[in-house]
């Protein structure tokens, strides 16, 4: 391939969707990803003995990567919101919320290779909440702008959804009919129309037939350890491969960015990145999209300050890293009567809307979301069943396995994270890299408003157990007393008004006008509990749309 | 949406572990705290493989060893000098309790019966001391491994592994599986 005129930074689902837009218009692009490329048919597990022993085989390990600064303090008025499960208790040793993970892959595909295929459009409502409700920031365009990006990501990664959904308008139908429910996920229904409430079938990106090459899901139940039959959808065998098939993409892996290089005029020079030997290059373009993710974007862009940039570079605002925004969820997890064999299906099939428009939940500004949470509480297989629901030991271990084992329901809420003073990313003082780098802090603080909300969906959750017959609770956790975070914000904020965001509505920055933001960084809000990928994928298609319209010279 | 880690805590942290094991120094022999650390255990404690077969016992699966429990929880430790540590220390401290229904056998000598009452002692003991650390670890680590292997699933009917296979049928009631 020539000189890449496009350098793109990460190769999740913002960065891959932007780096197929613009090659596949003939632009030379050139993607940079810290992480390995992994080979679905050989390094994922789910066919041996052993598949439950290890989470997603990752090859970066994520743990370690950031630090955190300290959390807040447990107040006992919240206290039927501890963690917990029967042989264990509860899972918070003091009294301080303590620190779990940031829990993110680091590859060529990013987190969309651990992630359930969740393939859900922003509620229109969650895009004004500033507007309207006083709270976070308006995203600076209508959901109608975004619907065609919508479209077109979910015709790529190929999303199998409901006839219909009255709050999100559609311009087409999904590509593909929704998968059936399981049974458990079935059950889990039953509960949720006695008290009233809806249950959908939830879109997802996996196929319910052949579909652009790929099998139909066969409701393994395990896409959080990969997917070896190449039915997912995630980035890496989409719109990375597809970039890459046109000719105009190269993939350069193992290739952390260190730091970008802030020019004269107002232009970034070069990406500095360190090869698999430590040694670092240059990798020049006229222009540079940074996706790696709302907590190493922010440490990237503070990471290259320099005499152009004193503050880090698009910092003029001063909110690169500032209104971080994390996963606010609650998961239960109850005994069913019947064997249900609930280790099967999708792990994430269905879904209740009802509550997610921000004023939807009583006294609470930010809406929640419903769904089998087998994924979550990652109930599906003998070793969790013996370690974390039956316990026990000898004879009687193995009749309550026998008794137990495939009858666990787990049914959980997302919500709306606000943005406030005490959440944002920041460089550790003290903490390194291999390469000498400061290490991003994770500063996070969960204001009343955020526990309410958590307190809303565990007394729900708990409801809809009790009435789906699956009331005896074996295990709960949630965001209040552990950070535990895959869905992340807002670092690197999307406005018109310079000072009070980091990038302009096409995701460029204010200042350097060679230099773009693709990630969920960008995020005003979070929406209410949705996943935010096909947004992510949506909002970079829609930026790329733009460079492609006016040029990529700034 | 991507999966949360539960935080399980399944294991003292380091810092609580190294401070038990120095507490220990007022009542055991001393040649258990002042010889170096092995390493690499080279033999598993004989009490290990009973202590293992009194958790997960023969019955209607096969016990733990039969299914090479104690090999896989020593390869482990092998790599982990706390919990070799540990179940160098907890063994003997099985053993020492042997002593109480048939002096001079250790504990892989004694019935069925009196391996459980030794180790419902273990799993009722204060929290944070040694037997009871020992129990909940070895079970622990124990249930990691035995679930690894498809002969303690027969009694579950259940189909695995996931792939390649899948779970066709999902929407409806299990078959023979549970």
């Amino acid at each position: 391939m020539s000189a890449a005129q496009v350098v793109v930074i990460g190769s999740g689902p913002g960065g891959a969707a932007i780096a197929w837009a613009l090659a596949s218009a003939g632009v030379k692009v050139r993607i940079l990803e810290a992480g390995p490329r992994y080979n679905p048919l050989s390094d994922y597990r789910l066919h041996l003995p052993g598949w439950e022993q290890q989470p997603f085989p990752e090859q970066v390990p994520h743990r370690g990567r950031q630090t955190h600064a300290p959390l807040q303090a447990l107040e006992a008025q919240w206290d039927s919101l501890h963690s917990w499960n029967r042989p264990m208790g509860r899972f918070a040793r003091g009294d301080r919320r303590g620190f779990s993970a940031y829990s993110h892959v680091v590859g060529v595909g990013g987190s969309t290779l651990h992630y359930a295929g969740e393939s859900q459009r922003l509620h229109p409502a969650a895009m004004r909440m500033h507007s309207r409700f006083g709270v976070a920031a308006d995203w600076p365009f209508a959901y109608e702008a975004l619907e065609p990006f919508y479209q077109e990501a979910e015709r790529i990664i190929g999303v199998a959804g409901p006839p219909r959904d009255p709050t999100r308008p559609r311009s087409a139908p999904y590509p593909m009919d929704p998968h059936a429910m399981s049974y458990a996920t079935q059950k889990l229904g039953e509960g949720f129309r006695k008290l009233g409430f809806s249950w959908i079938p939830n879109p997802v990106a996996s196929p319910t037939r052949p579909y652009d090459g790929r099998p139909p899901c066969n409701y393994c139940g395990q896409c959080a350890r990969g997917c070896p039959r190449l039915d997912k959808g995630s980035a890496d065998i989409t719109f990375v491969a597809k970039a890459l098939a046109t000719g105009n993409c190269q993939l350069d892996t193992l290739s952390p960015v260190l730091r970008l290089e802030a020019g004269e005029r107002d232009r970034v020079a070069a990406a500095i990145y360190a090869d698999a030997e430590g040694n670092t290059h240059r990798a020049e373009a006229g222009l540079f999209v940074v996706a790696c993710g709302a907590v190493e974007t922010p440490r990237l862009l503070l990471n290259s300050s320099g005499p152009h940039a004193p503050d880090g570079l698009a910092n003029e605002s001063g909110l690169v890293g500032r209104n971080f925004m994390e996963t606010v969820y609650w998961t239960s997890s109850g005994l069913h009567p019947e064997p249900l064999g609930s280790y099967r299906g999708l792990p994430s099939d269905a879904i209740c809307w009802d509550f997610n428009a921000p004023d939807a939940v009583p006294g609470v500004i930010g809406g929640v979301r419903f769904s089998p949470t087998v994924m979550e509480s990652d109930l599906s297989g003998p070793v969790a069943y013996a370690r974390r629901v039956v316990g026990g030991w000898g004879h009687a271990h193995h009749a309550a396995m026998q008794a137990r084992f495939g009858r666990v329901l787990s049914v959980g809420g997302i919500g709306e994270s606000l943005p406030n003073p005490g959440s944002f990313i920041d460089l550790d003082p003290q903490a390194r890299d291999a390469h000498g780098l400061p290490r991003a802090r994770i500063h996070s603080q969960l204001p009343e408003m955020e526990i309410r909300r958590i307190r809303f969906m565990a007394e729900t959750c708990r409801a809809i157990l009790e009435a789906a017959g699956a009331g005896e609770l074996v295990e709960e956790y949630g965001s209040w007393d552990f950070f535990n975070s895959t869905h992340v914000f807002g670092t690197a904020r999307m406005g018109a008004d310079p000072q009070h965001s980091v990038v302009d509505p096409q995701c460029r920055s204010h200042r350097w006008r060679n230099l773009l933001v693709t990630d969920s960084s960008v995020f005003p809000s979070s929406g209410g509990g949705e996943s935010p990928s096909l947004t992510i994928y949506a909002n970079a298609l829609k930026a790329a749309r733009h460079l492609l319209d006016t040029g990529l010279a700034p | 949406m991507r999966p949360v880690e539960p935080p399980v805590r399944l294991s003292l942290p380091r810092r609580e572990l190294l401070r038990l094991l120095a507490g220990l120094a007022a009542w055991l022999p001393a040649p258990w705290l002042l010889a170096g650390l092995p390493g690499t255990p080279r033999a598993a404690p004989s009490a290990l493989g009973p202590l293992l077969d009194t958790l997960l016992p023969a019955g209607v699966a096969p016990a733990a060893t039969e299914l090479g429990v104690d090999t896989a929880l020593m390869a482990e430790a092998g790599g982990n000098p706390n919990l070799a540590r540990l179940l160098e220390l907890g063994c003997a401290w099985l053993d020492r309790q042997a002593a109480q229904f048939a002096y001079g056998t250790g504990f892989a000598g004694l019935a069925e019966a009196q391996r459980v009452a030794i180790v419902e002692a273990a799993e009722a003991a204060p929290a944070r001391s040694l037997p009871r650390v020992l129990f909940a670890a070895v079970r622990d680590r124990a249930f990691h491994h035995y679930y690894a292997e498809p002969r303690a699933w027969a009694h579950l009917r259940y189909p695995g592994p996931p792939q390649p296979v899948g779970f066709p049928g999902h929407d409806g009631p299990p078959g023979d599986a549970p």
